[in-house]
């Protein structure tokens, strides 16, 4: 019976503190990608255009972890059962992802550059969730900083 | 330089807009009614595989039960088993079929009966009980125990469940999955121990009919265990979630009974005797 009820509380608690946290994380993202984004430009693509004199380059990189909460797991646990899409995962990633673009821009703006060039994403889970832990997820993003030599 | 720019991305492109708490309703729900299905069936197929099993098996896997040194006074444990040979007569036991009563030293008041159609039987009940009716009604209900193969059932039951649930478990790989099926399999195999334990009851009563002529003593037990078990734990356990049911039900119930069947409820009560008579 006590087993059941720290389910419960723990599910309830992970429900309501995990939904806030996402709600505040999203608020948080729009605000300052709307900042960012032509600010500092975010380029895939491997060579940069065509430098102007005096132009430096730098890595920059940006990460976040996010960690999933007790209510996602257990659902994503009984999704796992029976096959489909992890939705609650879904947002989860999209958040590291974007956190991530956001705080390399962040780096990027912070050192004066214009543009990030050969942009690459990379997604690891830290402790995978092993044994009765919940799991986190980490995604880091980097890239080539073009700094232009004077800035308005 | 032509003109680059990140244009805004519309949202809801990565993520699904589904309510969470849909989700888990469904498939948790889902998951319940399997499992409660699975194990139901679990249950009942135990119970027809069990009874298969001859008897004789049952008592060569219980081989290790007999002749260990219970520490109980041997004198007091032959007149228990002759007690029980012939409650066991009055019975009809099916061919083959043997009891052994083994008497146990200690204080917990707790009589039980295991493959084999070994009994054991605590020195601290038989020391609680007034008269032999009363002890013959405590080896009477774990005679018919025997009688219906119950500790067999029990056994297969509890190892079929434990390997299914090993192998949802590990397949889903989540805690939380494998406490919810656990939860349900305690639920189902209560309702069955007690339907086991009613009809013990039953055939009990009817034994001790026929062996003394009347069913006085047979309620003696439980009136006693609500006199010990009030004044220890002060607490009465919600009847839900304990394996055996409470002694005021029984007590009613087996009055009800007996009274059904037109057994007298009381008559001349014979004395204990155990001290090697």
């Amino acid at each position: 019976m006590i087993d059941l009820i720290l389910f419960v509380s723990l599910m309830v608690a992970g429900y309501l503190f995990g939904r806030m946290a996402e709600r505040r994380h999203y608020r948080s993202i729009l605000r300052r990608e709307e900042r960012l984004r032509q600010r500092v430009l975010l380029m895939p693509v491997r060579t940069p255009p065509p430098l102007e004199a005096g132009s430096t380059t730098r890595l920059v990189t940006g990460s976040a972890v996010i960690s999933v909460d007790y209510f996602k797991r257990v659902v994503a646990g009984l999704r796992n059962l029976f096959g489909g899409r992890l939705t609650t995962y879904e947002s989860l990633l999209d958040r590291a992802r974007r956190e991530a673009l956001l705080r390399m821009q962040e780096q990027a703006d912070a050192a004066g550059a214009t543009m990030v060039v050969n942009l690459k994403l990379e997604t690891s889970s830290i402790s995978k969730g092993i044994g009765d832990s919940v799991g986190s997820v980490e995604v880091l993003a980097y890239g080539t900083a073009l700094v232009p030599p004077s800035r308005p | 330089m032509p003109s680059w720019e990140n244009p805004r991305i519309p949202e809801g492109i990565n993520v699904t807009r589904e309510h969470p708490l849909r989700e888990l309703f469904i498939l948790g729900g889902a998951l319940l009614a399997i499992g409660l299905a699975a194990l139901l069936l679990l249950n009942t197929a135990a119970g027809w595989i069990a009874r298969a099993i001859p008897f004789s098996f049952e008592r060569e896997m219980a081989a290790g039960l007999a002749g260990d040194v219970t520490g109980g006074d041997p004198a007091r444990e032959a007149r228990l088993q002759a007690l029980a040979g012939q409650l066991a007569e009055r019975m009809e036991l099916p061919e083959g079929m043997t009891v052994t009563v083994h008497l146990l030293e200690g204080g917990t008041v707790n009589a039980f009966a295991t493959l084999g159609g070994h009994i054991f039987v605590h020195e601290a009940l038989v020391r609680l009980l007034p008269d032999e009716n009363s002890l013959a009604m405590v080896l009477a209900h774990e005679i018919a125990h025997v009688k219906a193969r119950d500790p067999l059932v029990a056994l297969g039951r509890g190892v079929v469940v434990g390997a299914a649930l090993a192998v949802i478990t590990g397949a889903s790989g989540s805690d939380a999955a494998g406490r919810l099926l656990a939860g349900t399999s305690l639920l189902t195999s209560l309702a069955y121990s007690r339907t086991q334990e009613e009809r013990a009851d039953r055939e009990a009563l009817a034994a001790l009919a026929r062996h003394y002529g009347h069913v006085g003593g047979a309620t003696e037990l439980f009136v006693r265990l609500g006199e010990v078990e009030g004044g220890e734990t002060g607490a009465a356990t919600p009847e839900f979630l304990s394996t055996h049911p409470a002694p005021d039900d029984r007590i009613a119930r087996l009055r009800a009974i007996a009274r059904e069947a037109g057994w007298p409820l009381d008559g001349p009560r014979r004395p204990l005797s155990l001290s090697g008579d």
